[in-house]
């Protein structure tokens, strides 16, 4: 996409060195460089909705205007921001350092009993500056002066970790302990600035400029833990592995900065067991089940506690007065998110493993899932409170299959994998149900006990008002306006009509990766695809949605008059008094899809020729063709079905909406590989 | 010898590992905590002007507040189809509690409520660097902002969550009968009567603070919203022996960026374009938010998403239609195809103008009297309560308690403005002979004098339930539009409410 681009460069060093019979030393380092062209996201609205939204009549350069771009003018009715403008003109380049490095020492102290200490640092320094030049395009889209705004972070983040190894086999026996304590720390310091320039474009920084702001913040996070693991076998047969660890995190609640986390896992190779000798064709049999507790604090620094955003201001007789308040609600009971995962697994090998197979079942439940709790209003508070707001239930079934072969001209192997899940959330510690991201005073999606989390929530269509029907469910409709759903019965379209409209959540996934040799060709082949989830196409709300003077979709040349009453597009009005546009299952697809995520296609120069060719410098020559998302199968309207949760919408809420999030780049490729 | 050498490993294992457990206890270098603030008077200062702030915010002045107001009013007419579909949905009165500016409204004064609230349960930590007479300032002040919050709330939604302190759990509180939110109303304006300076007291770095003829008059106004007019009077009469205000001699000097808190300024929502529009589409008002959205989205030559109604424009008065001479303020509040602009170095004409230019165009509280083009950087200030509004207010209450001639000086001294001067009632339009006839020249008094100011959504809904409006001017109105649906996002969230909450009819 044009705008944006991604280049990176990293350098990797390990060393080893061997100090004597007990003492080894080691480090490693790598260096990371990468230098990103963000896209621009103006007038709250990404690239693609400014794509969809565009007047299509007017041209998108215009050298007469400052700057060469073109965008709508009053008389147009409509401010969509000039998309080719904003890729060309407003630059947001994001460039990060990053230096990661461990130092450690292993003493083997006494036969099997070794120590190891290592400490590590992770810096990274980021710089981004956006920069967009004066510019005229048109009435709604201008700037009299050049923005400039740059930031800078730095952050630190040393680790210390202690090891004590205890591993030993007697006769039948072998047991491997552990014990780690580990510190890490983790400090983040921003600065930025920005200004004005109504002078020139020349200058990209901040010299000279007007008003001119600077601002800074600071995070600091721990996180401390203590570990211990022994696993224990027998001749291989017996399996045993127990786990306990206790992490301490500075992101909780004074009385509930602690977690402790146990696990255990079994296992019985069948296969070793004498009886089983009787089965040459069972090459691998293994029964194993596990239990495991492991603790989430993925969430913002210092969110459980209250304090005073002092961002505000007032301008009294025309000189600006500071003002404070508490604007988020905080939660200083706030604790350990866990998730407790449990399974069954059955892995069978036959023929020498030449097919594989794999059964599992698992139920993972997490308790005390950590979200953001929508509030309302009436509190006063902007700043929702991060709360342990229920437990979620995750339960379902995992196959695998694979079949190799490896020997003769052509060879291959070919795996392929199935999932069911069910989602379902058990129980709500905080009694109120959730709400998901809103659209137009609507919110998308609804958390309650029972269901599946974050289902799409709205109100059920049932076609389209003709002349002459009867609308008096919908006081406001009019022949040509959709006809909703008077699920409660009650005679009346109102918010208590609103339903299940469909979920994220496939009804199952499933993968094939098909990989060949014969002679000098190789083919490697991943599909994927999943089956049974539901989107809300958001994006079709700007396209078919009508409700104000921007571009369409050529739906619309569809909608409904009086002549041309068979159609599901609703009627052309201004104001949309029916609210035809409110979030419904109109807007509701089945996402599903079939995709060949990669391919590649190679042919290896065979040696003889190579040798005789190259003389003897080029050890080998291999040329290939690859591909991405080459081809997808799939009744999905929008761009991509494989949508990503859009920045600033909760994943956990959000997830399944399509807003007009950039697709997957089909990517086409040949290249040359040479080793020399 | 192997013993002692575990022992050392392990020795220093456990040495070296004392992890610092003080890091898990970090404290938010970027904010204050709770517990530090409101300790001294600079302090309370500030949790008051973020009270203010609140009033700046693009879900209140800076946009959303007049939007609804005056699309609910009969003020505006749609300037076309770049009016977006929820406020298009409010001016044909179709909207449901989904609706966005209604829940930015909604949501805006709560916020009000709230710091207001924060302000009334700290000020009394507050010990270094202030002074009784700061701190009661202060304390008039928020009582003043949360009664006027509450009585937009009350006023347009009917019995609300009445939240008399900041909340410390999600969970939300049921509606409170309006009786006993309006009993709080009059508690807090009474507070804040007694504690607030006049205008003329306070320094010159202050103006813009509540006044105690501010809250006056708001006890006024909403006694007059319930239909009470006796107990309005005494509040009035306070405001206008205060010899505090006086009206302007030239009308427009109430809608410039220039004669800003006037003498006849009773109480106005501040902006300033000298600050950058940085934070102007900050819902909440945080950031630099010193400009409102009002040039550019009813501008003649910007959006003209509203124009002024066919019924406003025809209730000036002109010798067309039988008056003695065209009433100014037609002028003043409407532009017109050729009217000039700019410091009067622009002429309107039709090719910048979109939309039907056979009609007219706001030019009240527009900010291109003095330059070429609106954008999103107007710094006008919203004359909230102004005294021309309080002497109509006491005609009202003279004719309702005593009967129309007590009202004719009051009503004929707005009438009698230097650039208005428009002969005095009784007129041959509207003659003032009974209580009814002066309750018309009233009504039609107000509706010419506050055309465009977010007042006469108010004056329509008392009148209406007070059954002495003459006809309904509001064609689209239905009975469940007397209040305003609570919006969903309220009911959803507040563990408080349910469906059944919610206002009849929505």
């Amino acid at each position: 996409m044009r705008g944006t681009g991604f280049e990176r460069v990293s350098f990797r060093s390990n060393t080893d060195f061997k100090i004597n019979d007990r003492i080894s030393i080691g480090q490693t380092l790598t260096l990371a460089y990468s230098d990103r062209d963000n896209e621009p996201f103006s007038g709250g609205r990404s690239q693609i909705e400014h794509i969809v939204k565009q007047v299509p009549y007017i041209p998108v350069r215009d050298a007469s205007r400052l700057g060469g771009f073109r965008s709508p003018d009053r008389v147009d009715g409509s401010d969509p921001e000039n998309p080719v403008l904003n890729a060309e003109l407003r630059t947001n380049r994001q460039q990060d350092f990053k230096i990661l490095g461990t130092g450690y020492i292993d003493v083997d102290i006494y036969d099997g009993l070794s120590y190891k200490f290592l400490v590590g640092l992770d810096i990274g320094l980021g710089t981004q500056d956006q920069y967009t030049p004066r510019f005229d395009a048109g009435d709604f889209n201008f700037q009299p002066f050049a923005s400039i705004q740059q930031n800078r972070s730095t952050f630190v983040s040393p680790l210390i970790s202690n090891q004590l190894s205890y591993s030993k086999t007697f006769g039948d026996h072998s047991i491997d302990a552990l014990a780690v304590l580990e510190q890490q720390t983790f400090k983040q310091t921003g600065l930025q600035g920005s200004g004005q320039n109504f002078l020139t474009n020349d200058v990209r920084v901040l010299q000279g400029v007007q008003n001119q702001t600077t601002s800074g913040n600071q995070t600091e996070y721990a996180l401390i833990s203590y570990i211990g693991r022994i696993n224990y076998d027998y001749a291989q047969k017996y399996l045993i592995s127990a786990s306990v660890r206790r992490d301490g995190g500075s992101r909780f609640g004074p009385a509930n900065k602690w977690g402790t986390f146990p696990s255990l896992s079994l296992g019985w190779r069948i296969s070793e067991e004498g009886f089983m000798q009787a089965l040459p064709a069972v090459s691998d049999l293994k029964l194993r089940a596990s239990y495991g507790e492991t603790g989430n604090d993925r969430i913002g620094d210092y969110v459980y506690q209250g304090t005073i955003n002092s961002n505000f201001f007032y301008n009294f007789a025309g000189s600006l007065q500071g003002g404070s308040t508490i604007s988020s609600l905080a939660n200083a009971d706030l604790r350990w998110e866990t998730t407790i995962m449990r399974n069954i697994g059955l892995d069978l090998g036959l023929f020498n493993d030449r097919f594989s197979l794999s059964a599992e079942w698992f139920d993972n439940t997490t308790e005390g899932m950590i979200l953001g709790v929508p509030i309302p209003p009436s509190l006063g508070y902007d700043g929702a409170p991060v709360a342990n707001v229920g437990n979620v239930s995750n339960r379902g079934l995992e196959f695998t299959a694979g079949y190799r072969k490896y020997s003769g001209a052509f060879q291959f192997s070919v795996d392929g994998n199935i999932g069911f899940v069910n989602n379902e959330l058990t129980s709500l510690g905080t009694g109120n149900t959730i709400f998901g991201p809103g659209f137009q005073g609507d919110q998308m999606t609804f958390t309650e006990e029972g269901q599946p989390i974050a289902y799409f929530y709205g109100w059920q269509t049932d076609g389209i008002f003709q002349q002459g029907e009867d609308t008096s469910m919908q006081p406001n409709a009019s022949p040509g306006d959709i006809r909703f759903v008077d699920v409660n019965g009650d005679g009346t379209i109102s918010d208590a009509d609103r339903t299940f409209l469909g979920h994220y959540l496939p009804d199952f996934t499933y993968g094939v990766n098909f990989s060949a040799n014969y002679k000098n060709f190789d083919l490697n082949v991943f599909m994927q695809g999943v089956q049974g989830n539901e989107i809300f196409n958001l994006l079709r709300f700007h396209t078919e949605g009508m409700t104000r003077l921007f571009n369409a979709g050529t739906q619309v040349l569809d909608r409904w008059t009086p002549e041309r009453p068979d159609t599901d597009i609703p009627r052309a009005v201004s104001g949309d008094p029916n609210r035809n546009a409110r979030a419904s299952s109109r807007w509701i697809e089945d996402g599903s899809y079939f995709r060949i995520k990669n391919l590649s296609l190679g042919y290896t120069i065979p040696g003889a020729a190579l040798e005789s060719f190259s003389r003897g410098t080029i050890s080998s020559l291999r040329l290939y063709l690859s591909s991405q998302n080459l081809l997808t199968l799939t009744n999905y309207s929008g761009y991509d079905p494989e949508i990503a949760v859009r920045t600033g919408v909760d994943s956990t809420l959000g997830t399944g909406i399509d807003y007009g999030q950039f697709p997957a780049a089909r990517t086409l490729m040949a290249g040359v590989q040479l080793t020399f | 010898m192997k013993t002692k050498y575990i022992s050392m490993f392990i020795a220093l294992f456990v040495g070296m590992v004392s992890c610092d457990e003080e890091k898990l206890e970090p404290v938010n270098p970027n904010q204050l905590g709770i517990e530090t603030f409101y300790r001294s008077g600079p302090q309370l200062e500030a949790a008051v002007n973020s009270v203010y702030a609140g009033l700046q915010a693009n879900n209140l002045y800076n946009r959303e507040y007049f939007f609804l107001q005056d699309l609910l009013s009969d003020d505006c007419d749609t300037g076309g189809p770049q009016l977006e579909a929820p406020r298009a949905q409010v001016l044909n009165h179709v909207f449901d509690a989904s609706n966005p500016l209604v829940t930015a409204n909604w949501r805006g004064w709560f916020r009000v409520v709230h710091r207001a609230n924060l302000v009334l349960e700290n000020a009394d930590k507050a010990v270094e660097e202030i002074t009784d007479g700061l701190r009661n300032r202060i304390l008039g002040e928020a009582y003043f902002l949360r009664a006027l919050a509450n009585f937009e709330l009350v006023s347009l939604w009917g019995p609300i969550p009445l939240m008399t302190s900041s909340a410390e759990s999600p969970d939300g509180l049921p509606r409170t009968s309006e009786g006993e939110v309006y009993q709080t109303i009059f508690a807090d304006l009474g507070e804040a009567i007694s504690r607030l300076p006049l205008k003329s007291e306070y320094a010159s770095e202050d103006i813009g603070r509540a006044t105690r003829g501010a809250a006056q008059a708001l006890a006024a106004k909403v006694h007059l919203f319930r239909g009470n007019f006796a107990e309005a009077r005494p509040f009035l009469e306070a405001v206008i022996n205060s010899n505090e205000y006086a009206l302007v001699d030239r009308y427009l000097d109430n809608f410039e960026a220039e004669n800003e808190n006037n003498s006849e300024s009773v109480w106005e929502v501040q902006f300033s374009e000298e600050f950058g529009n940085a934070g102007g589409w900050n819902a909440d008002g945080s950031n630099i938010a010193e400009v409102t959205f009002r040039g550019q989205e009813y501008g003649p030559t910007a959006w003209r998403n509203v124009i002024p109604s066919i019924s406003l424009v025809e209730a000036y008065e002109t010798v067309e239609n039988g008056a003695e001479k065209d009433d100014p303020r037609g002028r003043y509040t409407f532009f017109r195809i050729g009217d000039t602009y700019n410091n009067g170095q622009s002429v309107l004409t039709a090719d910048k103008v979109q939309g039907a230019t056979d009609r007219p165009s706001w030019r009240k509280y527009q900010a291109i009297y003095k330059r070429e083009n609106e954008d999103t950087n107007s710094g006008i200030n919203f004359r909230v309560i102004r005294y021309a509004d309080v002497l109509l207010m006491m005609a009202e209450v003279e004719n309702e308690t005593s009967g129309p001639a007590a009202a004719l000086p009051y009503i004929n001294q707005v009438r009698a403005r230097a650039d208005v001067d428009m002969p005095p009632y009784p007129t041959a339009q509207y003659p003032t002979d009974s209580r009814e006839e002066m309750r018309l020249a009233i009504m039609h008094e107000r509706r010419v004098e506050l055309a465009g100011e977010q007042i006469r959504n108010r004056d329509i809904r008392r009148w209406r339930r007070q059954g002495t409006l003459p006809s309904e001017p509001i064609p689209a109105f239905q009975s469940r539009n007397d209040v305003l649906p609570i919006p969903l996002v309220e009911i959803d969230n507040n563990s408080a409410l349910s469906n059944a909450d919610q206002n009849s009819g929505y």
